[in-house]
């Protein structure tokens, strides 16, 4: 099991966007999440991603505790967990400074989980696989909007996530850009889990091993 | 020409102090700024009500008056400074709260998920900071870092209320000694060519960083 999300709660500024969520997502499977806005997909993206601390309730992810309302977490542990779920953001967050590969390779030659040969390698071989590799130079502000998105699927696969969750992955992207997204999220899924969450209906259904609407996991909604 | 020439050396110290002032100032007070700026937007709550009220003082207060409170006003504290060191004193305390507010404006005009994304990929926080947000703020506040690196070469000027023979002051010197205004004259026109490489110069930062966008 990679995620198991427990009567989840979340309130912001007295307004409820959470409430009593649970949800559990098994490895290889894409989950989609759809619902309308405000109906807390995004949050409960943030929660998993750790960009929001949930009011109540558990999440694990793979066996280990992300949150729990009753433990203090071990920061080291944190981490750990941090690293097993990787978010391709809904507006991509490349960083503007650094050329494609520099974006990819940075944070495992920070945190050191690589030498730089093997980053570089590890780098070109997903630009590569993602139809990039010419790109390797460039800097963020000359790619187009899918490739944006490829990249920061890159980004995220440098971590090697045990889950990815993608906010809203076809919001900005042309019909043609939507079609070369199947094939890579059916390869992201022969290594992980895959969360994404859309207001695209006819996407969401093309490419999910399991729909969830949202209404019928939040109480809120 | 020939009244030019005659005045060419004392203009030349003069010259001199201004640069010293303008350079030592800049410098420092830029390297200071990049963590006061940190501070100011992620430090603790006391760190940063700190550093709103030193930046309240020191933007809300003449910076001739604080020129004569670190030369003149301290030693009744018994705290007593050179000419030198109590203007560049007030000088880098004064540019540091500019800058740090800056690049405080530039932080924030950045994607908030910038810095999620640096979260995400396990960056620590001043790790962050240093490579992922430092370095896009720097960009964007480049035209307000050319308003305030000339603004701070004209201000050396005030060092002259010391008793510091800085360019102005030497113009000022021989104006009385010659009863002329010409001296003036041709010390506008050297600020004025002084300005020429700084703002080609930082322009053209700009413009080469302008992928960053």
């Amino acid at each position: 099991m990679s995620i198991l999300i427990e009567n989840c709660c979340k309130t912001f500024r007295s307004v409820p966007v959470l409430k009593n969520v649970s949800l559990q997502i098994d490895d290889h499977e894409i989950v989609v999440l759809m619902g309308p806005s405000g109906c807390g997909k995004t949050t409960l993206i943030r929660c998993l991603c750790d960009l929001e601390t949930p009011d109540s309730g558990r999440i694990m992810i793979h066996g280990k505790t992300l949150f729990d309302q009753q433990k203090t977490q071990d920061k080291a542990l944190l981490k750990q967990i941090h690293q097993e779920v990787g978010l391709v953001f809904q507006n991509y967050q490349l960083f503007p400074h650094r050329t494609v590969l520099q974006n990819l390779c940075d944070a495992v030659l920070y945190q050191r989980l690589l030498s730089r040969d093997e980053a570089h390698k590890k780098a070109l071989a997903l630009l590569s696989q993602l139809q990039l590799l010419e790109k390797a130079d460039v800097y963020p502000s000359e790619l187009s909007g899918g490739q944006k998105q490829r990249v920061a699927i890159a980004r995220a696969c440098m971590l090697k996530p045990r889950i990815l969750c993608f906010d809203e992955p076809t919001s900005a992207l042309d019909q043609a850009s939507i079609q070369q997204l199947f094939p890579i999220l059916q390869r992201l899924r022969e290594s992980m889990a895959v969360l994404i969450i859309t207001h695209d209906q006819e996407f969401g259904k093309q490419i999910a091993t399991r729909t969830i609407l949202m209404k019928e996991i939040n109480a809120v909604s | 020409m020939q009244f030019f020439l005659q005045l060419l050396p004392s203009f030349l110290d003069g010259l001199s102090v201004t640069l010293i002032y303008w350079i030592v100032t800049l410098i420092i007070s830029f390297l200071l700024s990049l963590p006061t700026a940190y501070l100011r937007v992620f430090g603790g709550a006391l760190i940063r009500i700190i550093l709103r009220f030193y930046i309240y003082i020191m933007r809300g207060t003449p910076l001739m008056l604080q020129l004569m409170f670190f030369y003149f006003g301290l030693p009744y504290l018994g705290i007593t400074f050179s000419r030198t060191t109590a203007a560049l004193i007030a000088f880098i305390l004064n540019y540091t709260a500019y800058f740090t507010e800056i690049l405080r404006g530039g932080i924030g005009s950045l994607d908030p998920g910038q810095k999620e994304a640096a979260q995400l990929l396990g960056y620590s926080r001043i790790a962050a900071y240093n490579r992922i947000l430092l370095p896009q703020a720097l960009k964007n506040c480049i035209p307000s870092f050319i308003n305030e690196i000339l603004t701070l070469l004209k201000d050396t000027c005030l060092v002259s209320i010391l008793g510091t023979d800085e360019l102005l002051r030497s113009a000022k010197i021989a104006a009385g000694h010659y009863a002329t205004g010409i001296p003036f004259l041709y010390v506008g026109i050297l600020y004025l060519l002084l300005n020429i490489p700084i703002s080609k110069g930082l322009s053209w930062i700009e413009k080469k960083l302008s992928y960053i966008r």
